[in-house]
This record gives C-alpha cells, structure tokens and sequence, in this order.
C-alpha cells in the first residue's frame, strides 16, 4: 500500500476571549469540510489536531498533502464555534513536525 | 501593502478594534463607510490607513448619478451595488465607479456586457465573504455558485476581482493568506488570488491617491511642474 504524503500545518485561532477545547474545534473543522466538500473528502482528508493551547489559541493540524488546500480552507470558513466567533488564521506548513515547531 | 477595502465599523468607537485585528492579520489598510470626512485617515504613527467608502445602490440610474457626483470628491472607493442591468452596466462603464458589489442577497449576476464594460474603464468586480462565514449547508452553496458564476464570467471579460471581507465584526476579518484560500474555493487560480487580494485593491487605493492630489486634472492629465510668475 503506498504511503500518504501528509502536512502539518501550524495555525492561530482569534476568539473573542472565551476558551475553545481541542475537541470543539476538531469537529468544527471536520462539520465545515464535510459540509463543503463532501463525505469522501472528509474520510480522505486523515484530518488531525496535533495540538491545540486554548489559551493561546496557537495549533497544529496534520493531514494528507492533496487535502491540505480543503482543510485549510474548511478552516477558514468557520464563522463561530458554538456561541463564540472564531477567525482561524493559517501560519506555516511542514512536512515534518520537527519542521513546523522551528 | 494589504488593504481590505469590505469593512463595516459599526460606529466610530469600535474603530480602534477592527484597526488593531487588521493589523494582526497583516493588512495597512481598510475601506469603511462609517470615517471622518476626509477620504484618507492614518493611524499608529502613518503605518495604517482607513480610507472613506461610498456604498451606492439603486434601480434608477439617474439617483445613483447624482450621489455618484456627491461622494466621489469625499471617498477613497466608490463602490455601486450590482443592481438592474441598466444601473449595472452605467457603474461599470463609469470611470468614477470603483467597485460594482455583489449582493448574495439579490438574484442578480454579473452579465457578459456589464463585465466587459468594467474591463474597459477599470471597474473592479468585488467579492465579500462574510455571507459565506454565516451560512451553512444549501444556503452556503447556493452563495458559492453565485460567486463562482460571476467570478467566471469576470475573469472571463477582462474584468478585475477583488475580494474584499464585508466585516461587520473585527472576528469576520481573515489575513491576506487566508482570504488567498478563499479565492481559490470561488474558482480563482492561484495567482489570480494573489493579485484579487494583494495586488488589485492596492492599485485602485493608489489610482485615487492620485486624483486627491492637487496636480491631478484629469485620467491621463497631471500638473508635472508649475511654472513661476516673473
């Protein structure tokens, strides 16, 4: 089976003070991919939040290379989470953890 | 130079917080209708500018003539909503006419000969995207055809797109990066993005600097150097 190219993409989340869990905004992003691009997408996409500190709202995601421009764009599409108005901000992409950490 | 040209302070107060998030995000500049007087306004020690924004819409195009007349010599950006095809193609073939507006609201589209006027005198297409932050589901993608459906047909004529955020709140605005995604989901190529967002906005900011000056007459005549009396 042939390996998936994957990306890490690191990312600031703006918030209106209130604190948003790595879950909240895990699902949110997967909702806003599924609901743009479809079930497939989605499933291929391997979408996963690295990290996430709620208090900085600093993160990283990873996910497949040919999903990445969906992702990120799923992401940026998130208008609010739950009663909270987000502005999701991507900053650096890497193919290595190692990478996106410098 | 980034300069979001789509923004909807709500009152003079809450000024300072759409400055500060612009900043963050990576813009020197925004476009709001709710400003001072003058068309151009510079903040934090003349790195930011907020320049005065017209919005005009109208079925009839003799009441959007005269408030063309009235708000050109006071705004930065003039910006006519994309309305009835006779007003429609009026902005766009209108010099004074900066942006002709997309209204996800109203059925209207941007026609073949509407985009191609404004690809001849220099009308930019504009795009916000606060409407997509808002929606979901069908409603979402019945916005996102209609965009990409204009957009195409822009692109298409000649006609300039920019893409601009329509924030009413300081959490509506995205950085230049982002909004570079964007116009790739509405059907953009990659470079075009860059251009709609970096590029394009700045070069009609600077086209109108330019007729605030006082050597400016008119498109194409500029007092150069001014003779003395002796």
């Amino acid at each position: 089976m042939k390996r998936t190219r994957r990306r890490y993409l690191s990312f600031y989340l703006h918030s209106d003070g209130s604190s948003i869990d790595t879950k909240q905004l895990g699902t949110a992003i997967w909702k806003n991919l599924l609901s743009i691009y479809g079930e497939v997408c989605a499933a291929d996409s391997k979408l996963y939040l690295v990290q996430y500190d709620e208090k900085t709202g600093d993160g990283i995601l990873q996910c497949t290379l040919s999903s990445l421009d969906m992702v990120i764009t799923s992401a940026i599409l998130i208008g609010s989470i739950g009663k909270n108005l987000v502005s999701f901000e991507p900053k650096r992409i890497s193919g290595t953890i190692k990478g996106i950490k410098k | 130079m980034v300069i979001d040209l789509g923004v909807y302070v709500p009152d003079s107060s809450s000024l300072e917080v759409f400055i500060e998030m612009a900043q963050e995000l990576g813009f020197t500049g925004l476009a709001t209708p709710h400003t001072e007087s003058e068309p151009e306004h510079l903040f934090a020690n003349s790195r930011f500018s907020v320049l005065k924004r017209a919005d005009l819409t109208g079925n009839n195009i003799k009441s959007v003539r005269k408030r063309v007349d009235d708000v050109r010599k006071h705004s930065m950006i003039v910006s006519v909503g994309l309305a009835s095809v006779e007003t429609a193609n009026w902005a766009a073939d209108d010099k004074r006419v900066d942006l002709l507006t997309l209204n996800h609201l109203r059925d209207y589209r941007l026609r073949d000969t509407t985009a191609r006027l404004g690809a001849a005198s220099n009308t930019a297409l504009e795009i916000k995207f606060e409407p997509l932050l808002n929606l979901a589901g069908l409603n979402r993608s019945k916005v996102i055809k209609m965009y990409r459906e204009s957009i195409s047909t822009a692109i298409s004529s000649g006609m300039q797109v920019i893409l601009s955020s329509g924030a009413k709140h300081p959490l509506h605005m995205r950085s230049p990066r982002a909004m570079q995604y964007l116009c790739e989901l509405l059907g953009m190529e990659p470079k075009y993005a860059e251009h709609a967002v970096n590029q394009a906005p700045m070069d009609i900011v600077e086209k109108n600097r330019r007729r605030f000056r006082s050597d400016y007459i008119r498109d194409g005549l500029e007092i150069i150097q001014r003779g003395t009396e002796e």
